[in-house]
């Protein structure tokens, strides 16, 4: 591992990545550390998903065990793959199932996130459709078949889905916009897709379709992206959404059994139908997973299916359940990762590494000091504080990590007290932003 | 060795000036018989009535014929001759009877008559059917006795003293035999004397009285005969509980000869001194279970003392005081051996371990008592203290040793517990449990022979329906100590696992496995308290116990093992690998019960069926409990970072694994390496190969890119307008050239932003692949 080589962009982008506290672009493999099971499930989940079939997973773990981490290398790994993945997080107002415009408001924020491998960052539904009608176009000349019809033919296994038709209709007006250079028409026809129009009648008036993508249609319209996106050229349509603690969190018990009869729709499907091309990916906590009363458990239909492989005991791992479980991490995985890390630096030559493994201790002794013993559970602010530490030994050659150590700060992101949001929270475990 | 019988303790001595010292040196001279002869004649009629008086303290009321008596004695006195002793078979006519010896006949010339002297002249009824002698005095005395009386007396004696008569009458008979053994110091008649008490012990030995009188004069010629023939001294060994209020002559003497050879005493002698000693005596268990205190004492000595106890050879020498029955004399025999009666400290010493016996053999004796019938049975058996217990065996004990045997032929075995009540005849209680008592019992019992039975309702607090089982195993000795603190916890612990792994509507072995795991290895249990926490796990498995107990035991714990107890019920439930919704729930109200956080339950269920938890990684502490709370298998010191190096070293291998599975799916073409990029573009041949065209790439999108590298930057009409040119669209454009290019090396060659460009680095590495 020590010895293997690292391309220097590949440096750049993990130490930016890390430094900002998200999971880098690129070069995974040098940071990822343990979880081979997992990871080689998921892996074989997206390539079954490439090859028409269809997946869905609970990815439990607690705060900081790198649920977040997770879901984004599998995002990665489905892009590179091929898949169209889109991603949200739950929140008050975005939830599986609703009457108030909370679903509809979860899909478009996942259509707004729709990546492909070329936009990783999100805003691919427009590339999607475009390469799409690019390439219909082409077929249609080459047939000689008008591009409207051509459009509907090529749509018409989704019309048998709720919606599907009036999606093939917004496709050809999307098309219509660009082939007439009429921008209104083609940007009415991506907040159709994205689900922003509110009522009926501005749908109608801008495009002229009888119906608009609701809070009940919501998850019929993900299986229609799932096989549009198979049509436009991808592998499949992966969705991730994450922070399901969210419906564990709702008061009203009702609400939560409709968002749990969303979830146990799609695991029906998924195990039942095989629905193809759609892979689906719950992150959660352990309670909303388990609590009787509240979470996952206390649906009944869905505490059996969700309840993990009965044969699977003795330290045997069954990965082949709806759930899997990331444990929190281990001081001994840290440190790995912080081996990863000085790996990084020195481009994957032991002879150049940065600092020797007493700095390791020594850091994570001092991180231990600064916020206590939960520091190697909640690794975010101790990477980045690793990888500043790193940066500027790299850039100050001759400098002593002894006389560096002292002055690293890190933050605790482990309390709800935290006073200051740390810089790198990208909201996705910050319990404070949930109190809306 | 005869027992000792107890001996009227007269004020005899008051008759002052009436003794006679009379010093009779007999045979080998190593002993000597002092014989104080008292004869209380020379007083007169004037000092009966201190007689009477005791007469008066027997509330015997027959003054008026010793009235009347005296008078007429006095005057007959004179005619008949001096009274001596008639030897056996030596024939004497007295009132038309022939006496056959064995009788003092004649006139005592000076003082007060003796009691049994045959005054010949005194009148006797004659010779009559009925032995008819009511009114006998408490000490009689042939001159004292009505005609008829004398007349009765006469005839048993003629017919060889076989009739049972009036024991006042044998009483007179046997005053004679005294006189003659001790007060006339007739050694060479000690044998006849001693087999003619023997005899009437035999006829009149149901007479307590005369039972301890003869006892007391054989034993006296006993020790006499013994200390004579000078045998080697023998420890006495008792069938039964000594009484008498003497330290017998023989024993004493025994104990002062061993004395002689030795400064120690072993337990045998040490417990005959014991018993023979008038001071010192048993309470009620030593009685009733005189053997078994015999044996124990033996043992309980052996221990104390093993060498013998010491004793310190006394200067005095024996001096026996011989207290007749007739109270007509009295004799102290000295004899020249080490007299211990006065010693003190070794009876203190034996005192003590007999009381130590005694209190061990208590339960026994209480049980025996309430039960007379129950000597032999294996709940008496059971009360008996341990080393007691293998010496004695019965039938009743082997039958039921033999049938737990057949119950237990594995380790444990499941035994109905109304049965084995009835077994045993222990009570089954009337209400629906067996009470708490008699669950006691049945435990000691089996205790007693070996085998151990769980529950236990001393500390766990349950009782079984009598329809239940309770779970018998064989141990290898009885448990003496009582079940620690850390017992209970583990019980506790234990019971909470249970509870939770049948949460799931059936155990399965793997919880069974990990809650006997955790009992064996649990530093803080004996041996003994492991195998009954194993048998009282088992018991719970095959039983619905209350609840209540449970949550009672849950409150009394503190913080720390609160946490213990929690972090084992998650273990047990997470041990088949999976934690059941069923589980869940219990979890949630174990967490309740023990006052813990809700949230933690799920926390530690997550840590628990982790995948990588299975492996012996260090379990981890949910994140959000509190700060204080202990982490028994991770303390965390400040200043020390504590590492598994076998964790690191197998989390760097999984690490490496996970690291060439990434590469696999990242894989992207390294430029210095062979160029082989077309193999991996399934559609990258079937395009002609032209300036305009690229491997993978329709021509009108080469063309685009052809076109786009001639500017470094395009605006977003200017791009639009370009992709019109070869019909294509913007964003899709810019998609596939992408797409393209990632197959290739991994990154886009468009860059996208207020500007449109080419990436040239891009371009270059995507002609040279």
């Amino acid at each position: 591992m020590s010895n293997k080589r690292i391309r220097p962009r590949e440096k750049d982008t993990i130490v930016q990545a890390l430094n900002a506290g998200v999971v880098p672009r690129l070069g995974l493999q040098h940071v990822q550390v343990g979880r081979v099971n997992e990871v080689s499930a998921m892996i074989r989940d997206v390539e079954r998903i490439a090859d028409g079939g269809a997946c869905f997973r609970a990815i439990i773990g607690e705060y900081g065990s790198g649920k977040t981490f997770f879901l984004n290398l599998v995002r990665l790994v489905a892009l590179e793959k091929g898949l169209v993945v889109a991603s949200a997080d739950l929140a008050p107002d975005r939830r599986l199932h609703a009457t108030g415009g909370q679903a509809r408001a979860l899909y478009a924020e996942l259509m707004r996130n729709l990546s492909t491998r070329t936009k990783p960052d999100g805003g691919a539904l427009p590339s999607m459709v475009e390469r799409f009608v690019t390439q219909t176009v082409q077929d249609a000349a080459e047939s000689g078949t008008p591009v409207a019809d051509f459009i509907r033919r090529r749509l018409a296994p989704m019309q048998e889905l709720v919606s599907g038709y009036e999606f093939s209709d917004v496709i050809t007006a999307y098309w219509r916009g660009l082939e007439e250079g009429d921008e209104t028409l083609r940007s009415s026809a991506l907040r159709w897709l994205r689900g922003e129009f509110g009522t009926k009648t501005e749908a109608r008036q801008a495009l002229g379709v009888r119906s608009i993508i609701d809070d009940a249609d919501v998850y019929d319209q993900l299986k229609i992206m799932a096989r549009f996106s198979v049509e436009a050229g991808y592998g499949g349509l992966l969705i991730t959404i994450d922070e399901m603690v969210n419906l564990y969190k709702l008061q009203s018990s009702q609400a939560r059994k409709s968002n749990y009869e969303q979830i146990l729709r799609m695991l029906n499907d998924v195990v039942q139908i095989g629905d193809g091309r759609l892979g689906i990916l719950l992150g959660g906590t352990p309670e909303f997973l388990m609590d009787t009363r509240r979470g996952l458990y206390s649906y009944e239909a869905l505490q059996g299916r969700l309840a993990e492989n009965r044969f699977a005991t003795g330290g045997l791992v069954d990965l082949s359940g709806p759930v899997i479980r990331l444990p929190a991490l281990t001081r001994e995985e840290l440190f790995v990762l912080l081996t990863n890390i000085r790996a990084v630096f020195a481009l994957g030559d032991a002879e150049a590494n940065l600092v020797p493994d007493d700095a390791l201790h020594a850091f994570m002794q001092h991180c231990e000091q600064k916020i206590g013993e939960a520091y190697f559970r909640t690794p975010r602010s101790t990477v980045k504080a690793f990888v500043n530490l790193l940066s500027v030994l790299e850039q100050n050659p001759g400098t002593l990590w002894t006389d560096l150590l002292e002055q690293v700060s890190v933050d605790n992101e482990s309390g709800v007290a935290q006073t200051e949001a740390s810089v790198d929270t990208d909201s996705d475990d910050d319990l404070t932003s949930l109190r809306l | 060795m005869r027992l000792f019988r107890k001996i009227l303790a007269l004020p005899f001595f008051g008759f002052a000036g009436l003794l006679v010292l009379a010093a009779v040196l007999s045979g080998g001279g190593d002993f000597a018989i002092w014989i104080l002869a008292g004869l209380s004649g020379l007083l007169g009629k004037w000092l009966w009535p201190s007689a009477i008086i005791q007469q008066k303290e027997v509330n015997f009321d027959d003054k008026s014929h010793i009235l009347e008596a005296s008078p007429k004695k006095r005057g007959l006195r004179s005619k008949a001759a001096a009274a001596r002793w008639y030897a056996e078979r030596e024939t004497v006519s007295v009132q038309g009877r022939d006496l056959q010896g064995l009788v003092y006949v004649g006139q005592d010339k000076s003082g007060r008559p003796w009691r049994s002297t045959i005054d010949p002249d005194l009148n006797a009824a004659p010779a009559s059917r009925s032995m008819e002698c009511a009114g006998l005095s408490y000490w009689p005395s042939y001159f004292d006795m009505t005609p008829r009386q004398r007349g009765a007396y006469l005839d048993w004696l003629a017919d060889g003293c076989v009739e049972h008569v009036d024991i006042g009458l044998v009483f007179v008979y046997f005053y004679g035999l005294e006189r003659r053994a001790f007060a006339d110091e007739a050694t060479q008649d000690h044998p006849i004397i001693a087999d003619e008490v023997r005899r009437l012990l035999g006829l009149f030995g149901e007479n307590h009285s005369f039972k301890n009188y003869a006892g007391r004069l054989l034993d006296t010629i006993d020790g006499i005969v013994a200390i004579k023939n000078d045998q080697v001294p023998v420890a006495p060994a008792y069938d039964s509980p000594p009484t008498g209020w003497e330290f017998p002559l023989d024993i004493r003497c025994a104990i002062g000869r061993k004395l002689e050879t030795t400064d120690r005493l072993d337990g045998p002698w040490m417990l005959a001194w014991y018993l023979a000693h008038p001071d010192r005596g048993l309470r009620t268990p030593g009685h009733r279970a005189f053997d078994l205190l015999t044996r124990l004492f033996l043992l309980r000595f052996d221990k104390a003392h093993p060498n013998g106890l010491k004793v310190a050879r006394p200067k005095t020498k024996n001096a026996f005081a011989y207290q007749p029955a007739s109270n007509d004399f009295s004799a102290e025999i000295k004899v020249d051996i080490a007299d211990v009666a006065n010693l003190t400290k070794p009876l203190n010493a034996a005192q003590k371990i007999v009381d130590e016996c005694e209190a061990e053999l208590d339960s026994y004796s209480r049980f025996l008592g309430r039960n007379p019938d129950a000597a032999g049975t294996v709940r008496a058996l059971a009360l008996l203290p341990d080393a007691l217990r293998d010496a004695v065996s019965s039938p009743t004990v082997d039958a039921f040793r033999s049938w737990l045997d057949s119950k237990t032929s594995g380790k444990f075995g499941a035994v109905n517990v109304g049965a084995l009540c009835d077994r045993l005849e222990v009570s089954k209680g009337k209400s629906f449990r067996v009470p708490k008592g008699s669950m006691r019992v049945l435990a000691e019992t089996l205790n007693a022979v070996g085998y151990g039975m769980a529950p236990e309702a001393d500390i766990s607090g349950y009782t079984a329906k009598p329809e239940e089982p309770v779970i018998i195993f064989k141990r290898d000795a009885p448990v003496v100590a009582d079940f620690g603190a850390a017992y209970a916890l583990a019980m506790t612990n234990a019971t909470l696992a249970v509870s939770v792994a049948v949460a799931d509507g059936a155990i399965s072995s793997s919880e069974i496995g990990t809650i006997a795991r955790s009992i064996s290895n649990n530093p803080n249990l004996t041996r003994d308290e492991r195998l009954q926490l194993t048998a009282f796990v088992l018991w719970l498995t095959q039983v619905t116990p209350p609840a209540a107990k449970l949550n009672a035991a849950l409150k009394n714990l503190d913080a720390p093992q609160r946490e213990l107890l929690a972090d084992s019920a998650i273990a047990v439930a997470a041990a088949d690998g999976e934690i059941d919704p069923d589980e869940v729930k219990i979890l949630e109200r174990v967490f309740d019960q023990l006052s813990l956080p809700k949230t933690d339950v799920y926390a530690r269920i997550h840590g628990a069926v982790g995948p990588t938890r299975a492996d012996g990684l260090t379990p981890v502490r949910a994140p959000r409990t509190v700060a204080d709370e202990a982490v028994p298998s991770a303390p965390s010191k400040p200043g020390s970072i504590p590492l598994d190096a076998s964790a690191v070293e197998r989390i760097r291998r999984e690490t490496e694994s996970v690291s060439s599975v990434l590469a696999d799916v990242f894989a992207s073409e390294e430029p210095s390496e062979e160029s082989a990029a077309g193999d991996g573009l399934p559609d990258a041949l079937d395009k002609p190969r032209d300036p305009q065209s690229r491997a993978g790439l329709d021509k009108r999108h080469a063309s685009l890119l052809a076109m786009m590298s001639d500017r470094p930057a395009w605006s977003a009409g200017e791009y639009k307008e370009l992709c019109s040119q070869f019909g294509l669209y913007p964003a899709g454009a810019t998609e596939t050239l992408n797409e393209w290019s990632f197959d290739l090396v991994d990154e886009p060659v468009i860059e996208d932003g207020a500007k449109i460009s080419v990436n040239v680095e891009i371009l270059k590495e995507l002609e040279a692949a």
